[in-house]
């Protein structure tokens, strides 16, 4: 028995000493967020006064009430999109059985392995001719298009989890494929979508080549791209940067912490269930 | 069969993207050039990037010309580099744009903007304007070769590349006064290091530490030679002696100390707040950062061109401009020329001094003191000498970063002064050749 | 995009609806058509906006092209440039290097871990939360904390420091032979603990009487991990390897505030390259060839995990 226990707690130990190493980063930008703004300081020290002014300071620096309101807008726009297309492809290539459906879900399984560079230039040059760039709506239906394959990929691995009796006997019943997706279906498809949506919207949040590539007007990127240019004009100010980078992860490590299980099943199980 | 629906993508790509790259034309001219202005309400579009002196500029202008609006649009300079030529190409673009000689040469060929030379007869620009800020701006009409056939764009104001220096840092080291040759200065970089201060400042992420190797290659140099390479004159090449000279003083001053090793993760930025906050006696960059710096620093602080490295040889420095062009889709050419008329104003040439750039109109009277006085002093004489000389990364689209990278294998000792400019000139002749 | 695997299809129980009358056989071909209603806008979408964009890259990447004027026929030069150009080559060539510090190590990492921790622990909910935020952060963000980290004053020369290795403090991301370990490291940080979870959480999914069936063999720990644990985490790590490595192959974020490449071109990405060639430098068919070159690259990378991590049949 005293063997176990010692094995628990040296795992104990390990899994703690890890914990910490990935908090310590952290830990070190919140500190150096609470010194005076222009401070020189030096990697783990504690403020002799603390300084909350830098928020508002690197707040009012970067431009955030736009660049957030950019990123809200985005994510507001590319989110419910997305979720409900991809929605309806899955609910067909997973239940309806279209012509060409095993072609189809090929093609958009295809596009996981797409890395963003393969699209940026064209989608830059090609948006510009139809008045896309600089607008959020060629951000949001880039983005929308470049998240299609993963979104297709869950849901219609969902639906095919659902036992067909289930929709066998809504069909017997006469009911009309819609009424299926709206009545059978969604219902007991909120779990999964929630999560898309979680997943979808940290993406928006994030993303961060094509906003800067798409979006030419500083006050209309996102919080990330917004950021990584601010860190070129203040990257002398260790606090005021430190303040900028808390401003731009908070959100998504509130969310994350919310809806932790979401997050963890989403980047894990979406590949394990293939 | 199978292959069918490929070929009609493949046939619809070249279909569509046909009209993406496709267009352009023979570099443009005005016709009608006049100085009589219209009496009408007009606005004109303007987009530009440097700030100051861009907006003070614009102002004045307006409250000259009350029925002229100037419609200006900042974007920061990275941006501004990528989205211009495209803004350019436009179905409405601005009337008025900065230019860049690097990064906007492609407008040339296009014949987006004007060759402006009707109107350099017209207004007689070359009394106002010194000749070597035109230089650069002026380009034969594939714009390969600068320095020479139609002008593209005029300067609204100057910079020019030096040495700002700690007073007390130096003083305390014992050096009393600028000096006046290349030795000398070394001399004076190993007695700051003798006292324990560390003699540079320098950026080398970014552009920091190319500029420390172009000024040295300016001051070791023929400014002739610089000049065709930078300018793309068939043959001309930046494997020289002097280049390579100055090079290897980069390596050495790192071996000596006078470099901090941690240059090659200094920003410009963060170079420039340590030469302020006293970590360094030296800081190499240009006037532009003059009044941040004077902040900073009061009048702790001095700037000397870097020296030749013969006493009384005739100063050479690098410098460049803001300036501006006009676009050939403009419906207003001549109220577009007369805001760069503008720019050799005596009024003008206060807006320029006192937002921390050199006037263009050198024989504006200015009267300063201070690290300004320092400023105007120097200028006044690489001008009366014509030598100012462009930078270096106007060289080829990608020297900037050739540029960089090459420096920053010096300075960690990593590759030869050779390999350095092997790969500056491979960059040239893969634009020129 | 996501990061995320190239999975096999999802399975999928189409409804067979009993019975094919001529009538019913109808019905089922209207429905099979409506069937497509469904999938056309998120396919028009795609097609448009993800699909016709890499098209066109390809084709891009065979022209000379600056944006501006009109392009001409390049062939393979672009591509030839690549094998040639000083700075291209070995931008892929970093690349491949960082996928040993964002997928070797972490899994390597990780599967020591497992070996060593197997059984449960309580309180994992907490770990697998601090574990997987690196995940869901901005990479933007995670790059300025990491470029202060390693600042001359930063948390990893303090800590250096206090520990009496004076001597090799640096500035990390300046030092010309370690910058691309430094960043790389960063990758390392980032996706230990995605591994370790994921293994750790497949292990414990592991029938007990296998180990016991080792045992009475007389195999020690050693050839229970070789025997028992590796081959039934196998799916894990297949999941793990692919997202870490897609995560190595496209770093721009991280690069582009960390170290832009520098110093002396010791860490650019191709990513980093395919943005300023496009949009810096007006190479747009270098940039396209480079673009198309990283997703070849992706592919075999994760066509060959997907090879060596596969069932036997």
């Amino acid at each position: 028995m005293n063997t176990t226990r010692t094995a628990a707690t040296a795992r104990y130990l390990v899994l703690t000493g890890m914990a910490v190493a990935v908090l310590l980063p952290f830990v070190s930008i919140v500190l150096a967020a609470l010194h005076p703004s222009g401070a020189q300081i030096s990697g783990l020290s504690i403020p002799e006064s603390w300084s909350w002014s830098n928020f508002a300071d690197a707040w009012r620096a970067a431009n955030f009430s736009n660049l957030v309101m950019s990123s809200l807008i985005i994510a507001a726009g590319v989110v419910p999109l997305a979720l409900v297309l991809a929605t309806f492809a899955a609910y067909s290539l997973a239940t309806l059985n279209p012509f060409g459906g095993r072609a189809i879900s090929v093609g958009f399984v295809l596009g996981l392995t797409l890395p963003i560079e393969l699209v940026v230039i064209p989608l830059y040059f090609d948006l510009r001719q139809l008045g896309l760039t600089n607008s959020y709506l060629g951000v949001i239906l880039a983005e929308a298009a470049l998240f299609m394959p993963f979104g297709v990929y869950w849901m219609q691995t969902h639906f095919a989890s659902i036992p067909g009796e289930l929709l066998e006997a809504a069909r017997v019943d006469g009911a009309r494929s819609f009424t299926i997706l709206a009545r059978v279906l969604m219902p007991i498809s909120w779990p999964a979508i929630t999560t898309l949506g979680l997943l979808y919207f940290m993406w928006s949040w994030n993303q961060f080549l094509l906003v800067i590539v798409l979006m030419q007007d500083p006050d209309m990127r996102t919080a990330p791209s917004g950021l990584g240019f601010f860190v070129g004009q203040y990257s002398t100010n260790i606090p005021l940067l430190s303040a900028a980078s808390l401003i731009v992860i908070g959100p998504i490590v509130v969310l994350y912490l919310i809806f932790q299980r979401n997050f963890v099943s989403g980047i894990t199980q979406g590949a394990i269930k293939g | 069969m199978r292959t069918r629906p490929l070929a009609a993508v493949l046939a619809l790509a070249l279909a569509l993207t046909a009209c993406a790259e496709s267009g352009g034309g023979e570099s443009a001219a005005p016709s009608d050039v006049s100085k009589e202005l219209t009496k009408e309400n007009i606005t004109l579009k303007l987009a530009y990037t440097d700030d100051p002196p861009s907006k003070a500029l614009i102002s004045a202008f307006e409250a000259e010309h009350p029925n002229i609006t100037i419609d200006a649009q900042q974007t920061p300079f990275s941006d501004y580099v990528k989205s211009i030529k495209l803004s350019m190409a436009a179905d409405t673009p601005p009337d008025i744009a900065e230019y860049n000689p690097g990064a906007m040469r492609s407008l040339v060929p296009a014949g987006l903007i004007y060759d402006l030379t009707a109107y350099e007869k017209l207004y007689g620009w070359n009394d106002g304007f010194p000749a070597a800020s035109l230089e650069v701006l002026r380009s034969n009409s594939e714009a390969k070769e600068y320095g020479t056939g139609g002008l593209y764009a005029v300067p609204g104001a100057l910079s020019v590349l030096g040495v700002y220096y700690n007073k007390q840092l130096v003083q305390a080291a014992g050096v009393t006064k600028p000096p006046s040759t290349l030795d000398e200065f070394k001399a004076n970089l190993a007695t700051v290091k003798g006292k324990g201060t560390t003699p540079f400042s320098l950026g080398g992420l970014e552009v920091g530490g190319f500029q420390l190797w172009n000024a040295l290659t300016n001051s070791l140099g023929d400014e002739k030679q610089y000049r065709d390479w930078v300018y793309g004159k068939p043959g001309s090449t930046i494997q020289t002696d002097a280049a390579k000279q100055a090079a290897q003083t980069v390596v050495d001053w790192v071996g000596a100390g006078y470099i901090p090793a941690s240059a090659n993760a200094t920003a410009d930025a963060d170079a420039q707040a340590n030469f302020v906050n006293g970590k360094s006696a030296y800081l190499i960059t240009g006037n532009w950062a003059a009044s941040v710096i004077e902040e900073g620093m009061g009048d702790n602080v001095g700037f000397f061109l870097l020296p030749q490295a013969t006493a009384g040889d005739s100063t050479v420095a690098s410098g460049a401009s803001v300036a501006f062009s006009i676009s050939s889709k403009t419906k207003h050419p001549n109220e577009a020329a007369a805001f760069l008329d503008f720019m050799r104003s005596a009024k003008a040439a206060t807006i320029q001094f006192d937002t921390g750039f050199m006037p263009v109109n050198s024989e504006a009277p200015i009267q300063a003191t201070g690290l300004r006085g320092d400023i105007a002093g120097e200028f006044k004489k690489v001008v009366g000498d014509n030598g100012i000389v462009p930078f270096p990364d106007f060289a080829s689209p990608n020297m900037i970063d050739r540029l960089t990278s090459g420096v920053q294998g010096l300075l960690s000792k990593q590759s030869t002064p050779d390999a350095f400019l092997t790969s500056l000139q491979e960059s040239w002749t893969q634009y020129h050749g | 995009m996501a990061d995320t695997d190239t999975a096999v299809l999802p399975g999928r129980t189409p409804v067979r609806p009993g019975g094919a009358s001529p009538v019913r056989r109808r019905g089922r071909r209207s429905r099979r058509l409506i069937a497509l209603l469904y999938i056309a806008p998120a396919a028009l979408v795609y097609l448009g906006f993800a699909i016709w964009p890499a098209i066109h890259t390809v084709y891009l990447s065979f022209l000379n092209w600056d944006g501006i004027l009109p392009a001409t026929w390049a062939g393979f030069d672009n591509y030839r440039a690549i094998f040639t150009d000083s700075m291209l080559g070995p931008s892929v060539w970093h690349a491949i290097v960082l996928i040993l510090f964002f997928a070797v190590i972490p899994c390597a990492l990780g599967l020591f871990m497992t070996a060593l921790l197997q059984g449960t622990t309580r309180g994992m909910t907490t770990f697998r939360v601090i574990f997987f935020l690196p995940q869901v952060l901005p990479l933007v963000a995670v790059g300025i904390t990491w470029r202060w980290l390693y600042n001359d004053e930063g948390l990893v020369n303090q800590g250096l420091r206090a520990i009496g290795l004076d001597g090799v403090t640096r500035a990390w991301l300046g030092d010309y032979n370690l910058a691309l370990i430094a960043l790389g490291f960063i990758g390392t940080w980032a996706m230990s603990g995605l591994c370790m979870v994921l293994f750790l959480a497949g292990a414990q999914k592991i029938d007990t009487s296998l180990y016991e069936a080792v045992a009475i063999d007389g195999g020690g720990p050693v050839r229970r991990f070789f025997a028992v644990t590796l081959p039934a985490l196998r799916g894990e790590i297949t999941i793990a390897s692919v997202i870490t490595t897609i995560a190595a192959l496209a770093s721009f974020d991280l690069v582009f505030v960390t170290t832009n490449g520098g110093p002396a071109n010791q860490t650019t990405v191709p990513g980093l390259l395919v943005y300023r060639l496009a949009f810096n430098e007006s190479n747009i068919g270098g940039a396209a060839a480079l673009a198309v070159v990283l997703t070849l690259v992706v592919i075999v990378f994760v066509t060959a995990i997907r090879r060596l991590t596969r069932e036997k049949p």
